[in-house]
């Protein structure tokens, strides 16, 4: 071949691979941007590009969440098979040539990797002569790289580069689209997530309250109908005592009522013929009044079953209010509340946890039922502990609460069995019934979760872990200029402590007597806050002499446990507002400053 | 002779109405029915424009409001029309939900007293002390 014919050669040469470069640039930029799927998208283009440009191996690699490594998404055949299988992953600004394209957002290339200073060999792709590295970027933003290596040294050229770089660009964008539709699908998902639980809390609120309306009937009832039988009873054998007589209004109304009967339900009155010829053995069988109050009893415990369980089951049906919550308080109003036996229960010293997502009076409910069934799992071998354990789990993300007993224990085939609703476990001593499903539901509407391990024989672990509040910390609140005089009643050391910094931060004039409850000076006062649990101390009575001293109407009470009858009562005496224990100093700040504004 | 306390109750669940105005009715009150926020409201004005007014009036909160539609805090509406037009009537709210936001409301529109439905065992007495007949 002469001089000539070489060249003619190579030119040719040169105007295929050129239109095969636009045939791929072509077949690359229809196809990313037809993939909505990433990881459809990655491998595919690898292919494609491997194909259209003869290289023998390509990978595409995007940044990770910390912008620390480029992680292998997509690899060409068996190398990227066993890299993607080894999670490999270059350092971002390392020394790789994947490094330090994405560090700098700039194509690097290794024409020939003998020559190279510093080059590191990779053990699955052995035959590599010449690589190079192109950025994923957009709008200047790398998100990530691709590397093209080839078996032949040299084997880029400038054209190359540059239709590389632009078909790299078009992927970037794909990618970028991906993404976003990705993170807009998981967001669909999640708000449909959301409604679908706030659907099924709203169901299931409506059918419970439907059920209670309709049971609630009952019980008066039967206990009307218990009463008068009774009294009948009674009545009837006074009269034959001749402790009343014929003519009294009592043997009227009863004259009166039988005649009644006996002509509206003529079977009634041949039954009672029948029965008058019994003898008395016979007779006790077929009417006793002990019989008759047994069925009542029997109505009356289903109604009673019946309501029992819409208590259990309104508790995650309500409307959650999740908050910044002092969780290590809630469960030590929860074990207060529950005027257990001293010892029985132990709460472990503990250290400061930080708050946690959640609605308070929710969580009472929650470890009132888990600390309950502890107390029912308790065996017989052994008097029964219950410990409870609050810590920081998961890098301080979540806050756990363990309450572990060493009652009886569970059997593992009925360990999954305790979260059903409606699972007949009678079998299940202590850890039964509708508390568990509905504490589960409860935690996991606020995003948390509840576990349990237990061993027959030995006890239980029962693990709730909630969410750590993200927001700022009792100590980032917007400090506003409060004016005004407060006295602050709260013989709690911790929460009066609290309160009067919060307070005084903000620049309210803070009293609060240590002992003794002066209060008849109360009226000097701009706001009174007074703690509704006081030791030795009748909190009613606290606020009959704020009435009598004209206080009353500006004073707040906080209050660990917020009841219904309690707050009722409370608000009744007249005052201001009832505040929820434990608050953030944001909810304390805004309750005083618009009790005093 | 003095004729007996009247008392207006209002709640749309039947069987509780049935109940509640027998355990009333046995009580010696007398005792009329409305199940919804305008029936209530009519009863209420005829026995004003008759010089013949309710002594109390116990409202449910979840029942059909003034347009005739179910809402959980209808009650509501109905004890803030009446306290607007009688301030001295006393009313007594209750509701299925054991939610301590709702009582507060109740009171602060003027309720005399709150319970919950299904622990209304106490319902006489408070009764009896709303209308100060206690002892």
């Amino acid at each position: 071949m002469n001089q000539a014919e070489i060249e003619a050669n190579v030119t040719l040469e040169q105007a295929l691979r050129r239109a095969n470069l636009l045939a791929a640039a072509a077949e690359v930029s229809q196809n990313v941007t037809q993939i909505m799927d990433i990881d459809e998208l990655l491998p595919k283009t690898v292919d494609i590009i491997c194909d259209a440009y003869n290289f023998y191996y390509a990978g595409v690699f995007l940044i990770d969440e910390a912008r620390e490594f480029a992680v292998l998404r997509a690899g060409r055949g068996k190398p990227g098979q066993i890299m993607m299988e080894n999670n490999h992953k270059l350092a971002v600004g390392g020394n790789s040539m994947i490094g330090a394209c994405t560090a700098r957002n700039e194509a690097r290339i290794s024409l020939d990797v003998d020559t190279e200073k510093v080059w590191y060999p990779n053990p699955v792709l052995p035959e590599t002569r010449s690589e190079m590295a192109l950025p994923l970027a957009v709008g200047g933003h790398v998100i990530g790289a691709v590397t093209v290596q080839s078996t032949e040294a040299a084997a880029f050229s400038d054209e190359d580069i540059s239709s590389l770089q632009a078909m790299a660009n078009q992927l970037a964008i794909a990618i970028e689209n991906a993404h976003q539709r990705q993170e807009l699908e998981e967001a669909h998902a999640e708000l449909l997530q959301a409604k679908m639980h706030e659907a099924i809390a709203t169901a299931t609120g409506d059918a419970i309250h439907w059920i209670g309306n309709k049971a609630d009937p009952i019980r008066s009832s039967v206990d009307r109908t218990r009463t008068d039988l009774q009294l009948l009873t009674v009545l009837m054998g006074k009269l034959l005592n001749n402790e009343l007589d014929g003519n009294s209004s009592v043997a009227q109304l009863i004259q009166k009522e039988a005649a009644v009967i006996q002509q509206d339900y003529p079977q009634i009155s041949e039954a009672a013929d029948k029965l008058s010829q019994f003898s008395s053995e016979k007779l006790e069988r077929r009417l006793s009044l002990s019989s008759t109050l047994e069925d009542l009893q029997i109505i009356e415990d289903a109604a009673a079953m019946i309501l029992r369980i819409k208590e259990e089951l309104i508790g995650p049906a309500r409307e959650q209010a999740p908050r910044p919550t002092m969780i290590d308080d809630v469960v030590k109003d929860a074990i207060t509340a529950m005027n257990l036996p001293a010892g029985l229960v132990t709460l472990a010293p503990t250290a400061p946890v930080p708050l946690v997502v959640a609605d308070p009076v929710q969580m009472h409910r929650v470890f009132t039922n888990l600390i309950k069934n502890a107390v029912e799992a308790a065996g017989d071998e052994r008097p029964p502990e219950i410990n409870l354990l609050i810590r920081s789990v998961e890098d301080s993300a979540f806050v756990a609460i363990d309450v572990v007993d060493n009652g009886i224990g569970i059997a593992p085939d009925d360990l999954d069995n305790i979260w059903i609703t409606f699972h007949t476990s009678k079998g299940i001593r202590g850890h039964a019934g509708f508390g568990l499903p509905a504490s589960r539901l409860i935690v996991e509407q606020t995003g948390g979760s509840i576990s349990a391990v237990s061993q027959l024989g030995q006890g239980s672990t029962f693990t709730v872990k909630l969410p750590v509040y993200k927001g700022r910390g009792s100590n980032g609140h917007k400090v506003e200029h409060g004016r005004g005089k407060i006295l602050l009643i709260d013989d709690n050391d911790h929460w009066r402590h609290f309160a009067t910094v919060t307070l005084k931060n903000a620049g309210y004039k803070i009293e609060s007597p240590d002992r003794g409850y002066t209060i008849s000076n109360a009226h000097r006062f701009d706001l009174v806050l007074v703690d509704d649990i006081l030791a030795g101390a009748d909190s009613l009575a606290i606020l009959h002499i704020l009435k009598d001293s004209g206080a009353i109407n500006k004073t707040l009470m906080l209050s660990s446990n917020p009841r219904v009858e309690r707050t009722k009562e409370r608000m009744l005496a007249g005052i201001k507002n009832l505040i929820a224990k434990p608050y953030t100093p944001n909810s304390l700040l805004s309750e005083v400053a618009r009790a005093i504004r | 002779m003095e004729s007996e306390p009247k008392i207006l109750l209002v709640d749309d669940e039947e069987n509780i109405l049935r109940s509640v105005a027998k355990t009333l009715f046995r009580e010696g009150f007398d005792v009329e029915t409305a199940t919804g926020n305008q029936a209530a409201y009519e009863l209420f004005q005829e026995a004003q424009d008759e010089g013949e007014p309710f002594n109390l009036v116990i409202i449910d909160l979840n029942m059909p409001d003034f347009a005739g539609n179910e809402s959980k805090y209808a009650g509501l509406e109905l004890l803030e029309r009446l306290k607007s037009e009688s301030p001295g009537l006393p009313v007594i709210a209750n509701s299925a939900w054991d939610e301590v936001e709702t009582a507060k409301k109740c009171i602060d529109k003027g309720a005399a007293d709150y319970f919950v439905k299904g622990r209304n065992d106490e319902m006489l007495d408070k009764i009896q002390k709303v209308l100060g007949l206690a002892g």
